[in-house]
Parts: C-alpha cells; sequence; structure tokens
C-alpha cells in the first residue's frame, strides 16, 4: 500500500521535541552544545551528561570522558582538539538514569543536525543509547546489546560516514576487564585511522536493487540459468518458502534467487524455471547460501536431489569470525558491511510463522514483485557477504 | 481517620493514568500525598484530586495500596500515617506502606488551569475515533499526536486518517494520542489551555493534565477528497467484521488488524492470528478491480454503524455528517 506521506518530510520530525521530553526543566545544562574542535573530522557520542558534565556544560569530563581521554592520549589524539562531543540525549536524565527511548527519539534531531552541519567522516558510538539514537531509524529492528555492534566499521550511505560502536566507558570502570578495554582501545585506533568518507558523495540509499533483475516470466530464466551454468563461477542463491521446514503436506517453495554477483535474477517458482534451477543447483558450478541447510533440506524435499558442491555459508563464516550474538543474519551483515539499511520490513511480518512450529506463513499476501525483490536482495548480499568474508578468513 | 473505602478506590484508580510502570522519574509510580491533594505524574500525564481530608503527607507506592483497597471489602476502612508508614486498617485486618516522607515527585513545569471551558458533547467520542488513527512511529512524531482545532479533531498515520467534525473550538492544539486517549478514559468534561499544557477536569474535579506539542500539523485535505465509484455495503458486514475480529493478526507491532478484500464476486473479510485464521464472504454490487486494505476491527464497526455507504478510487473512503475517514488501498 502506498503511505499517504511516504514523500511528505514534513512529517518526519527535523525539530528535537524539548518540549514532549521535559528533561530540560530538571538539569543544570539542559540541551548542552556540542564542543570540541574537530581538527580530525570524527564525532564522539556519548550517552547523556553526567553529574559533572551537566553542571560545567561540557560533554565527557566525569570518570567515563577520563577514561576514554586516557586512551584517546595515548594514541595521539586530544578528544577536545581532534573530535567533536554531543550525546544521545542533551540533558542530564535525573539521578543519571538510562535516557529512555522517548527521550532519544525527541533530541535525535539534534545529532542529526550536527552530523549534516560537521559532515564528520567517522562517528564513534559510545554505548547503547547512542547507537539507537543514530542507527534506530537506519535499522529499524531492535537494536540489541551493544556488543553485536562493537568492532562493526559500518559505511553509513544515509550520512556518508563511518560509523564506529564501542563500548560506553562507564560499562568498561564497571566491568574492569583487560579484555573489554583492549578491545575498546582497538575500536578507537581503528576509528582515527580512517582516512576518508566512505562514498564519494552522498550515494544511493540502496544502490543494489537497481542490479535485479525480477523475472516473472519462467521461459527468460532459462537464458539466465544457461549462462550460470557456462560461466561455471560461484553463485549465491536462495528460497522464499511458505514456512521453516518442508516437512508438512502443501509445503511449498514461492520463489527462487540466483546471483553471480554481477548478475541477480528473481523469478516465482513456476514452470520451466524449476527444472532450470534443479538442473543448476545439480551441476558442479560453486554455491554460496546462508544457512544452506535450509536450502539444503527445501532441494531435497521439493526436488528429490541435494545441492551440489557447496562452497560456503555466511552465517557460519560470520560466526566463525566474531561469536557476538545476533549478528549472522543477511539482514545484519548487509547493514554493517555495506550499509545497506532495511529492505525487509515491508514484507517480514509475512514471512513470519503464523504460530508456533512448522506453522505456515502469509507469503501469499505478499505482491509477487515484492517479494521477487526481497528474495533476488537476499542473494545478491549473500553473494557480496560471502565474498567479503573469505578475503578476511584468508587475511588471518 | 477513617474514610470510605470505595470512594477513596474509585479516587485512586482515576489517578491512575499518571502512574508509571517503570521508575521513569522519582515517585512516577507513587500515589503523591501534599497539601490536602493526591496527584501522580509520569512525566506525561499528571492527575490530582483533593485527598478527601486526609491530612497525608508523603509518597507510597500505588500498586499496593491500589491493590489492597480493591480487595478489601469494608465499607469504611481506618487510613493514619505512623512512623515511615501508611497504615490502613479494616476489620481484623491491617497493612503496613511504606510511605516516603520527602516528596521528590517534581511537578513545578506544570503550569496551573485559570479559566474552564466546557468540552462539547461528543468530544470524547471525536478522540477515541480519532486515536485509533495515530501512528506508532516516533520518527513521524506529528503523526502519534492528535490535532485538535476549532472545527474538526483529526489524526492518522501513512495508511489511514480521520478526520471528526464538531465545534471543538481550540486553536490548533496537537497532543499525543496515547495519552488523550487514556484522559479520555476518564471522560472529562472541561478543560483549559495553559503554557504548554493542557488540562482536563472530570465531573468529580479530577484534573488530568498532559503536554501539547508545538509542532505543525500537516494539511491533509488533499487525502480526504476522494472521486471515484460508490459502493453500498452490506448491513452484516457489523457482525462478519467482529466474527473476524476475533482473528485479528497479534503480529504487527502496532493494534490488532484484518484484511478486507473488495471484488467483483464479493467482500472478503480475513483475519489472521497465531491461533488460526477466519475468512467470510459477503455479497456486494462491485465492478472492478479487486481492491485490498488493513483496518482495526473496532475501528470499522464504529464507521459501519453511522454509514454503509463507501468511496472508492485509489483510495477508500467513508463518509458522514460527522467524519471523513481515508485508507490507502492496494490491488489485489
Amino acid at each position: 500500500m502506498e503511505g499517504f506521506f511516504v514523500n511528505n518530510p514534513s512529517v518526519v520530525s527535523s525539530a528535537p521535541r524539548c518540549q514532549s521530553c521535559g528533561l530540560k526543566h530538571k538539569c543544570n545544562t539542559p540541551r548542552m552544545a556540542p564542543s570540541g574542535l574537530g581538527k580530525m573530522g570524527v564525532l564522539v557520542v556519548g550517552e547523556a551528561p553526567g553529574e559533572r558534565e551537566d553542571r560545567e556544560g561540557i560533554q565527557l569530563i566525569g570518570k567515563s570522558g577520563q577514561l576514554l581521554r586516557r586512551h584517546l592520549n595515548d594514541l595521539g589524539i586530544k578528544l577536545d582538539r581532534d573530535c567533536w562531543k554531543t550525546n544521545a540525549v542533551n540533558c542530564r536524565p535525573p539521578e543519571n538514569r538510562t535516557p529512555t527511548a522517548k527521550e532519544i527519539g525527541a533530541c535525535r534531531p539534534f545529532l542529526l543536525k550536527l552530523i549534516k552541519e560537521k559532515n564528520p567522516k567517522v562517528v564513534v558510538l559510545l554505548g547503547t543509547k547512542s547507537v539507537e539514537s543514530l542507527l534506530g531509524p537506519l535499522w529499524k529492528k531492535d537494536i540489541g546489546s551493544i556488543s553485536r555492534w562493537v568492532g562493526c566499521l559500518i559505511p553509513c550511505r544515509e550520512y556518508n560516514t563511518w560509523i564506529v560502536p564501542n563500548w560506553h566507558p562507564s560499562y568498561l570502570l564497571r566491568q574492569n576487564s583487560e579484555v573489554l578495554e583492549s578491545n575498546f582501545h582497538d575500536n578507537l585506533k581503528r576509528a582515527f585511522s580512517i582516512e576518508s568518507h566512505p562514498y564519494k558523495s552522498n550515494s544511493c540509499k540502496n544502490p543494489y536493487t537497481q542490479k535485479i533483475k525480477v523475472l516473472k516470466n519462467p521461459d527468460s530464466v532459462l537464458t539466465y540459468m544457461e549462462c550460470f551454468l557456462e560461466a561455471n563461477n560461484p553463485i549465491a542463491f536462495d528460497f522464499e518458502t511458505d514456512r521453516l521446514k518442508p516437512d508438512a503436506d502443501g509445503s511449498s517453495i514461492f520463489s527462487c534467487a540466483v546471483s553471480d554477483g554481477e548478475c541477480t535474477i528473481a523469478y516465482p517458482w513456476v514452470g520451466d524455471a524449476i527444472a532450470a534451477t534443479s538442473k543448476l543447483l545439480r551441476s558442479r558450478v560453486p554455491k554460496i547460501g546462508a544457512n544452506i541447510k535450509f536450502e539444503e533440506r527445501w532441494t531435497r524435499k521439493i526436488l528429490g536431489h541435494g545441492v551440489r558442491n557447496w562452497v560456503w555459508d555466511c552465517m557460519v563464516a560470520a560466526h566463525t569470525l566474531n561469536n557476538a550474538p545476533g549478528i549472522t543474519s543477511v539482514k545484519f551483515q548487509s547493514f554493517v558491511r555495506f550499509g545497506v539499511g532495511d529492505y525487509s520490513s515491508d514484507i517480514s511480518s509475512f514471512l513470519e510463522a503464523g504460530g508456533k512450529g512448522n506453522t505456515a506463513n502469509k507469503i501469499k499476501q505478499v505482491k509477487l514483485s515484492e517479494l521477487l525483490l526481497y528474495n533476488g536482495m537476499d542473494a545478491l548480499m549473500e553473494y557480496k557477504i560471502a565474498q567479503q568474508q573469505m578475503e578476511e578468513i584468508n587475511e588471518q | 481517620m477513617k474514610v470510605n473505602r470505595k470512594q477513596l478506590y474509585d479516587k485512586l484508580q482515576k489517578l491512575s493514568h499518571g502512574l508509571s510502570t517503570q521508575n521513569v522519574i522519582e515517585q512516577s509510580e507513587c500515589f503523591v500525598f501534599s497539601n490536602g491533594t493526591i496527584f501522580t505524574f509520569n512525566d506525561e500525564i499528571f492527575c490530582s484530586c483533593e485527598s478527601i481530608g486526609m491530612g497525608i503527607e508523603g509518597a507510597c507506592k500505588s500498586s499496593l495500596l491500589l491493590n489492597l483497597l480493591g480487595k478489601m471489602t469494608e465499607e469504611e476502612v481506618e487510613v493514619e500515617v505512623v512512623e515511615n508508614a501508611l497504615v490502613v486498617k479494616g476489620n481484623k485486618k491491617k497493612a503496613k506502606i511504606m510511605l516516603e516522607q520527602d516528596i521528590a515527585l517534581k511537578i513545578q513545569e506544570i503550569s496551573k488551569p485559570t479559566k474552564w471551558k466546557k468540552l462539547i458533547k461528543g468530544f470524547v467520542g471525536m478522540v477515541q475515533l480519532a486515536s485509533n488513527c495515530v501512528s506508532r512511529d516516533e520518527s513521524k512524531y506529528v503523526l502519534t499526536c492528535v490535532h485538535l482545532s476549532q472545527s474538526y479533531i483529526e489524526a492518522g498515520n501513512d495508511y489511514q486518517l480521520i478526520r471528526c467534525y464538531g465545534d471543538v473550538g481550540m486553536e490548533d492544539v496537537l497532543i499525543s494520542g496515547s495519552s488523550l486517549s487514556k484522559i479520555c478514559l476518564a471522560q472529562p468534561v472541561e478543560y483549559s489551555l495553559t503554557k504548554d499544557w493542557m488540562h482536563f477536569r472530570t465531573e468529580e474535579a479530577i484534573q488530568i493534565s498532559c503536554r501539547m506539542s508545538r509542532e505543525t500539523y500537516p494539511n491533509i485535505d488533499q487525502f480526504l477528497e476522494v472521486r471515484g465509484k460508490k459502493l453500498k455495503v452490506p448491513p452484516e458486514l457489523i457482525e462478519a467484521v467482529e466474527r473476524t475480529s476475533l482473528f485479528a493478526s497479534d503480529q504487527q507491532k502496532d493494534d490488532d488488524i484484518i484484511q478486507v478484500t473488495v471484488a467483483e464476486n464479493g467482500m472478503k473479510l480475513l483475519g489472521t492470528n497465531s491461533g488460526g485464521n477466519y475468512a467470510e464472504m459477503l455479497s456486494i454490487k462491485y465492478e472492478g478491480n479487486p481492491v485490498k486494505f488493513l483496518v482495526k476491527p473496532h475501528l470499522l464497526k464504529d464507521m459501519l454503524k453511522k454509514s454503509q455507504r463507501w468511496m472508492l478510487s485509489d483510495k477508500l473512503q467513508i463518509k458522514t455528517k460527522e467524519f471523513v475517514f481515508c485508507t490507502s488501498i492496494s490491488q489485489e
């Protein structure tokens, strides 16, 4: 359905909502202005002012700030000279409590305005709340624990900046762990060694959708399949199905997408396209997948044979490279590796099981063109993620 | 002192709209007794009323006091402060609820109302209809609000809009839809506007106040205009919606929704949730491409009680003298 306000920026809050937040009435330095000279083009975002920050009107000067400054000094960096500093919430919450989602939302326009004004090449996010403030609207799903974000170097397309989430120094003070501090230090080092913006100019938010060929006619699939077979290069493929497992009666595949990185096709599971897919999956063409047991199981059940020559599983590789929880999905990896924001929220609720166990989803209700585009994105991103992961694992 | 238990319980229950379940601000989960009044404030909604002469000063956990009074059976209970506790005595019963003597809940920012005006008849119904359509997307904050103006109350999200007509008599007031719908549960009869705050008062003199937003509500006139095919829906649709609502989706982040499809072979209602699904077909006279839309069943039911004539083009409109509702549709 086309939304009434899709192309109406006036409804997207661009002004801070101090009125509905109310914190400004409860602190000494309301709406603390950003500070720092930003000589290195790095913006450091904390969570909220603490007691000392609120009293003196400057960010990151309390115990947590001192810890951050010590680590930066070791790298030859002066926080006030080399960075701009701000917080996810610019007024101190009473009793140093964690800012609420509403307060973060109300204050977010300050942060976005600052990023537009200063155009930093790197934004260092300290702690979950600063991640929630900047990445929340882009990721659109639950931000979850900070541990899934720490270590990522996100090439953000929306603001043409590298986003580097890191532990909040107050967490390090509470944990008193050498390992965490070392990790914190390494992440700062990576952030400050970045030399330029990720893109030459403010780029398209998702340039990949244009690369996907949506083929509603099964005949046109055959030509592409022959090309994949002839080239014998690795391909990523992905099924969209009406439930998680193929064992129930009537379980069916709805669509399939295949990508070799250069060419990505997505097509409905009908007619000659089924036999052509079967031929490709039985061939020696190297196969890439994400959670390959899913595709393997469906292939065996529906086509009656297995997939030949699996070479990569993005999900297993993601876990091998980083064992933090909540990071192995194709969507998460696409976001943190390629800055590709949400491409699934319009249809994700239709793909979730309708109940407990292996119950059917509502895939039939999704518009075919939307489903194929989503399916194609999955296959293309699986291919691109796999290429990066292979390089990283070879380097290690 | 002895107080009427039911009277006290009812008062406290009406103040509970100002409570928070978490400690959003200090004592925001408490009933605060001070200067002959009882109040609650959760940073969004402020509620207050007279304390029926109990002479108590301090703050106590709301859930304990409210649940206790609700479960007692005596007509009168004795309430007094003993050391740091609020003591509630009934027949062979005695409860001690910790009472914080220092009142930390700050309410200075809430300006005091002076002039009260009567709310128009039907105000609560208009707000209830409108607040069904507000968005929950905080990134589009203005759409999470209800817009009150001189001659109408309106609200909407990306997919549905409603404007309810009436002599509201307010100058562009914007209030959080979730706050306003809670306030309307208390059936207010008067209102007052002060700097940044809108206040309501019930017949029992309970004051409920909430913050106003200073943002500008978008002009939705263009979306409410629909010229297309007229469609008369069958009267039995109301009961069909009621049946389908039992299976309204519980997967969406928003409220329960059902799907309505309009096609030449009839109107189909579909409800799907984790427990199962329900479909019902109704005969209608319609020529054109099949279209479908999603809607909250209770909202649709309320509107169907007032009108059974729809207008279909690239969107769907339900219009009466009292309101106009529009929803975007998609091709089946």
